[in-house]
């Protein structure tokens, strides 16, 4: 329960440039949940995406066993906790099996394609954004691209094709890739305002100054439309609509300041330590869906064909080239080293989760959160049967904890039509999906 | 079929007429010549009813109503009655592209006769009863404008395009234009937040909290030159960062190096120094590279995957992770604009003047790239990180504060009285420049209120002013240019702007920003509007530097596409020259060549036909041009007007109407006629297949081959004759506009086009010819793109008078930039408004 406390210990403030930090004032409109508003109503469904790279060493991930009886495998032992609320998928495919292109490039837009050479960017538009576009007007922040990496967007990474699928998850439009952030200061002030803390005082302080300048503002408009004939006034409306509206957000967030949000100061930059940096990503992430801030969000712990070395869990190789093990058993026990430090940071952001109050539970139980990769065996690239699963309540859309065996090979495009199914947003198709995926079953079988 | 039915099924009336339009460029072309080479036909030319008998109304006529245009019983004699059917028949007989190809028309000598008739009864009437148009009343100001008004008001100079958003354009469009100028929400947000950030900025409050800004170099950018005039001569790659350094303070600057993309720090392999530099003083020299421990990693990890491919753990740990480790350096900086460079000292490879190892390629194996040269990353600045005392003077403290109250001293309480008094002396000052106009009663009432509470909430009197400030910067005077109908103006008619009203256009115009104290204090004695000083000003402003930038960096960077070169993707398998540096140097090129025509006061056409441009060495390089040395521009004389001078040479222009991996006629034509020839063409029929056909298997086609299908169809045909051969004209430049005599097809370069009427036009010195060849024809293009500019909206037929009066008065002073610009001061359409129309 550290998290919730007032202060945070100064770990969060970051090494490399560190310097201790005034509270500030805050800029910032937060909308929707007020604090008796929250128990009364349903909290809302969010949605994350938590990619890992570089496929999954499988003879250490898949399950034992299936149906709700199953037993956790090496990499999934951290996680045990959280057995209940975690479905094991196994047997899906790859919608777009392209080396590391495909892997990161499809599994949000269960695209069939890409590009063909460096210069075309194609794919598909990605569920996390149809999920965007759906909650744009509930949310100050429509959806989250994150990642520890930075992005990329020019040269050849994989293949011949652009970099752009490798670094980011979450495609607008089938030609508009969304770059991720990675910067925790950047994710703050998107979240926060430029003067960036999360103190209620100073808050409340700032959105008193925004409420007196809009007022001052809004009079003098209305002096001016006035003045106008009537084919002029369309103008001065819609600088006047845009005012009342930031009032109204400037109404929600005063009801929203009695929250009590632990006082977080602005990052100054990302923490040059792998796991300090991760930590801060993942406790904004929590930050912002606690605050209903936003729903959505993509998050990749690293690039997809991520070169990081893990020295300090003993695997000083490169993750990348250690991924192309030949099927070498001693590589493979290696490399499954990452995955399963992977998984056990991951256990330690649900528990974090799980003990964030959120309406009538907690903030696990309001999520649906994908896990995985786009590749399985990591040195052929194979998009067979991809190492994949669903973590959290989903807000009672999802049935308990089980392993689900589906032996008909289907694309995973027709799991991202589940979950947009199950976030309550249904759509006919996503990227080349031929149906949706059947979850409720306890064995996968159709 | 008849003449009028396949119009009518190709479509509307605007977009046949305007496909028809297209046939006319080769008309004009011929025509001209035709004129000065043929004998002259005796006969007397026809009146404009005889010939609109003769050659028109067959299709356009009452029945008919061939794109809802009816001749027949249009009252000739009185072309004033309706301009706006008569603009579109001149627009026609200019251009020669009426009657349409194999129907009998007159001949040259009367296209000139009854165009010029035209033109003078429709300017003889414009002149009697003008007709300016009618503006939005608001319009907001666009970023630029926004960020220049700051630097005007404040002395601080900000990246807009950092913290506000852009403003959406259409082809062809300006974004002053009051219609895309919308004010949504997440504007007003921006507007918010950005009125705080500066103004804390400007008045000097020391942050909040230490800022932290990153400062990238995108991996397109080689970095084995000097990158910048900030940086030392004799150093190699980073970059120079103009940084406003909030309060007097410590600062610390972080630099990373660039990776590639298995993570690896990059040239790594020998010892390179690291310089960091502040106002070009160095601070600090580091060695990067030549110490990684251990055995390195393969060459490449691709291969059977053995064990032993990753070089030692210290080896990997040096090179992954730790290898730019402790890059930092802390000083004391004074508050106020500063220049941070980081730089290495340049170290060659190979003597200078040979060739340099290439530097560039994609997925480059670890070892070529760990014996190559090492690149920053990115830079970071962060701080003030001690607690700061007085805040010195910096430019914007001195451009603000213009008094100061007397401090509070341990005997001496604050003097309330002179500290307000202080604060409207302030705020006044600012607010008349900021809204425009003088400052009432009420505005200054408005400000100290803010003053007042920001001087609570704050706890000092800079605090005060910066809440003031934020105050100013949102107000709709501030952020909105407004033209209001006098009161007793009859709906309808046609009023003169107030002085005030035009001092605004005036400088919005010619500076992008507010008007200064000279410009607002001769508008508010109300002298602005005579003649002589309206001119005096319009040319005062011109020569201000400001002008200079203004209509370059705002003005031409649009028309002509120099915005967009940043976008530009090109195939680099095709071209492994190109990278960021070169298309910056392009675009370096082109703002340096319209702003020394600008400056010097250069006929228009001196934009097509100079024998100068600027260059740099490695631009220099690219154009084939010798002898050049270092990454300073300088102007060069051109010897070859066959392959290089004028914009139409230019490898901006060339490089933004391609494809990445071929030239495109089709992109080039258009653009040409767009925006240099000012005969825009519609886009194609709705329902069109506009990809070109490729055979799998045969030998790639020729452009020519390929865009023969244009020809094959009448409907494609119309608007293709005239594009095409416009676009061949430029294939000897390649998709980066440097000059090729083989093209993609491997055939020789055929440069020739031939024009609808049969003229033929050969390389960029026939294209030359043919836009010089009507001296009026690029001076009344210009005319066109500067008077929309200055009014913010698109120009219609009423505009046409005001733009054919300008530029033959410009004529006897050769259609010089101030010519076109004061001549567009002085009409009517800049100096008057339409009063708003009773819609009940």
């Amino acid at each position: 329960m550290t998290f919730l406390t007032k202060t945070l210990p100064r770990r969060t403030v970051l090494r490399g440039l560190g310097a201790t930090v005034a509270l500030p004032f805050l800029d910032a409109m937060h909308p929707a949940f007020s604090a008796r508003a929250r128990a009364a109503t349903t909290a809302p469904h969010r949605f994350q995406a938590f990619y890992v790279p570089n496929g999954m060493a499988m003879e250490y991930w898949t399950p034992k066993g299936e149906g709700t009886g199953f037993e956790l495998s090496p990499i999934l032992t951290p996680l045990a906790p959280f057995k209940d609320q975690m479905i094991v998928l196994s047997g899906l495919n790859a919608s777009w099996n392209y080396i590391h292109a495909g892997a990161s490039g499809s599994f949000l837009t269960g695209t069939t394609r890409g590009g063909r050479n460096e210069i075309e960017i194609v794919a598909d538009v990605s569920m996390d954004q149809l999920l965007a576009r759906h909650f744009a007007e509930e949310t100050q922040v429509p959806s989250l691209e994150l990642s520890l990496d930075p992005p990329n967007n020019a040269g050849a990474c994989t293949g011949n094709l652009s970099c752009v699928y490798t670094h980011t998850l979450s495609w607008r439009s089938a030609t508009q890739p969304l770059p991720t952030e990675w910067n925790p200061r950047t994710v703050f002030e998107t979240l926060f305002g430029d003067s960036g803390t999360t103190d209620r005082a100073a808050r409340a302080s700032r959105l008193r100054q925004h409420k007196s300048l809009l007022d001052s503002v809004g009079d003098k408009l209305a002096a001016l439309s006035r003045e106008l004939g009537p084919g002029d006034q369309s103008k001065v409306e819609e600088y006047t609509e845009a005012i009342r509206d930031v009032e109204r957000r400037i109404q929600r967030a005063e009801e929203q300041s009695e929250l009590e949000l632990p006082t977080i100061d602005q990052p100054q930059g990302a923490p040059s330590g792998f796991e300090d940096h991760l930590e801060l990503m993942l406790d904004l992430q929590l930050l912002a869906m606690q605050s209903d801030l936003t729903r959505v969000i993509s998050f990749m712990i690293g690039k997809e064909q991520s070169a990081r070395p893990y020295p300090q869990i003993g695997v000083p190789e490169a993750h990348h080239p250690l991924s192309h093990h030949n099927d070498v058993p001693e590589l493979i026990l290696h490399m499954s080293k990452i995955n399963t430090y992977h998984t056990d940071l991951f256990s330690r952001y649900l528990t974090k989760l799980r003990a964030t109050p959120d309406g009538d539970g907690s903030l696990l139980d309001h999520m649906t959160i994908l896990y995985g990769s786009g590749i399985s065996n990591s040195t052929r690239h194979s998009g067979v049967d991809l190492p994949l699963m669903l973590v959290g309540g989903g807000a009672g859309r999802l049935p308990s904890g089980r392993h689900l065996r589906f032996t008909d090979e289907p694309s995973m495009a027709n799991l991202l039509v589940t979950l947009m199914d199950k976030m309550d947003v249904p759509v006919e198709r996503i990227g080349g999906s031929t149906g949706a995926l059947p979850i409720e079953t306890l064995t996968g079988l159709l | 079929m008849r003449l009028g039915e396949q119009h009518r099924q190709v479509g509307t009336w605007r977009s046949t007429a305007l496909a028809l339009l297209c046939v006319g460029v080769g008309w004009v072309a011929l025509t001209a010549v035709e004129a000065s080479t043929a004998q002259p036909a005796p006969a007397a030319s026809p009146t404009l009813r005889e010939a609109l008998d003769q050659y028109c109304i067959a299709c356009h006529n009452q029945r008919l109503r061939t794109a809802e245009l009816a001749l027949d019983t249009v009252d000739a004699s009185h072309p004033e009655a309706d301009p706006e059917l008569w603009e579109r028949v001149v627009a026609k007989l200019r251009a020669g592209s009426m009657p349409p190809p194999r129907r009998p028309r007159p001949d040259a000598a009367t296209y000139q006769v009854l165009a010029t008739q035209l033109e003078e009864a429709l300017d003889q009437a414009w002149v009697a009863s003008p007709n300016p148009g009618r503006g939005s009343a608001v319009h907001r100001i666009n970023r630029t404008e926004y960020g220049n008004a700051v630097r005007d008001l404040f002395a601080l100079d900000i990246d807009v395009t950092e913290i506000l958003p852009g403003d959406e354009t259409a082809d062809g469009s300006f974004d002053n234009f009051a219609d895309v100028l919308t004010i949504s929400r997440s504007q007003l947000e921006r507007y918010l937040s950005v009125a705080r950030q500066v103004t804390r900025l400007a008045v000097g409050l020391a942050p909040p909290s230490p800022g932290f800004d990153t400062f990238e170099i995108p991996l397109h950018v080689v970095q084995d030159e000097r990158q910048s005039e900030e940086l030392p001569l004799g150093s190699r790659g980073g970059l120079a960062i103009p940084y406003q350094f909030p309060v007097d303070g410590e600062y610390q600057f972080k630099i990373r190096l660039r990776r590639q993309y298995q993570r690896y720090l990059m040239g790594m392999g020998w010892a390179q120094q690291l310089e960091v530099r502040l106002d070009g003083r160095l601070l600090e020299r580091f060695t990067v590279g030549g110490n990684a421990q251990g055995v390195p990693a393969a060459a490449s990890y691709a291969g059977d995957g053995e064990p032993g491919f990753a070089g030692d753990p210290d080896w990997e740990t040096f090179m992954q992770l730790t290898g730019d480790d402790g890059l930092e350096v802390r000083v004391p900086v004074e508050a106020g604009p500063h220049t941070v460079g980081v730089s290495f000292v340049r170290e060659l490879w190979e003597p200078e003047g040979l060739p340099q190892p290439l530097q560039r390629g994609r997925v480059l194996t670890n070892d070529q790239i760990y014996m190559g040269y090492a690149a920053v990353g990115a830079v970071d600045i962060g701080g003030p990180y001690t607690d700061p005392g007085s805040t010195r003077d910096t430019p914007s403290r001195r451009a603000i504060f213009s008094c100061r109250p007397p401090t509070a001293t341990a005997t001496v309480d604050i003097d309330e009285a002179a500290e307000r008094a202080c604060a409207q002396e302030i705020v006044s000052r600012l607010a008349r420049s900021a809204y425009r106009r003088p400052v009432t009663a009420s505005d200054t009432a408005t400000l100290l209120e803010f003053f007042d509470s920001g001087r609570r909430d704050g706890g000092s009197f800079d605090a005060g002013i910066q809440f003031a400030l934020e105050r100013l910067l949102v107000d709709p005077d501030f952020l909105l240019r407004l033209e209001r109908d006098p009161a007793q103006v009859e709906a309808g008619s046609v009023y003169a702007l107030s002085d005030l009203e035009v001092a605004s256009r005036l400088s919005f115009f010619l500076w992008s920003s507010v008007p200064d104290d000279e410009l607002l204090s001769l508008a508010e004695a109300g002298q602005l509007t005579e003649p002589a000083v309206l001119e005096q000003q319009a040319r005062r402003l011109l020569a201000d530097s400001r002008a200079g930038d203004a209509l370059v960096d705002d003005f031409a960077a649009q028309w002509l596409n120099l915005r967009r070169v940043g976008e530009v993707v090109v195939d680099p398998g095709l071209y492994p020259h190109y990278d960021e540096t070169l298309l910056n140097a392009f675009k370096r090129e082109t703002e340096l060549f319209v702003g020394s025509t600008l400056r010097e006061d250069r006929g228009v056409a001196t934009l097509l036909n100079a024998d100068y441009t600027f260059v740099n060495e490695r631009l220099a390089r690219h154009y084939g041009i010798p002898g050049i040395y270092g990454t300073r521009f300088r102007r060069v004389p051109l010897s070859n007007l066959d392959e290089r001078g004028g914009l139409l040479g230019e490898a901006a222009l060339l490089a933004t109407t391609s494809y990445p991996d071929r030239t495109s006629p089709v992109l080039r034509g258009k653009w040409l006629l767009d925006n240099i020839f000012g005969l825009p063409v519609p886009p194609p029929p709705p329902g069109v297949d506009t990809t070109l056909e490729e055979q799998p298997g045969t030998r790639p086609p020729t452009i020519r081959e390929r865009l023969a299908q244009h020809r094959r169809s009448p409907t494609c045909a119309s608007c293709h004759s005239v594009i095409d051969p416009l676009g061949f004209a430029l294939e000897n430049f390649d998709v980066i506009g440097g000059w090729r005599d083989i093209d993609e097809a491997g055939q020789p370069v055929d440069a020739t086009g031939t024009t609808t009427s049969g003229a033929r036009i050969e390389g960029l010195a026939g294209l030359r010819a043919l836009l010089l060849d009507d001296p009026e024809q690029f001076p009344r293009t210009v005319t066109e793109k500067l008077l929309a500019y200055a009014l913010g909206r698109p120009l219609d037929y009423y505009d046409r008078p005001t733009v054919r009066q300008v530029v033959r008065a410009a004529a006897a002073e050769d259609y010089r930039w101030s010519s076109l610009i004061v001549g567009i001061v002085k009409s009517p359409t800049f100096l008057t408004r339409a009063a708003e129309i009773a819609t009940n």
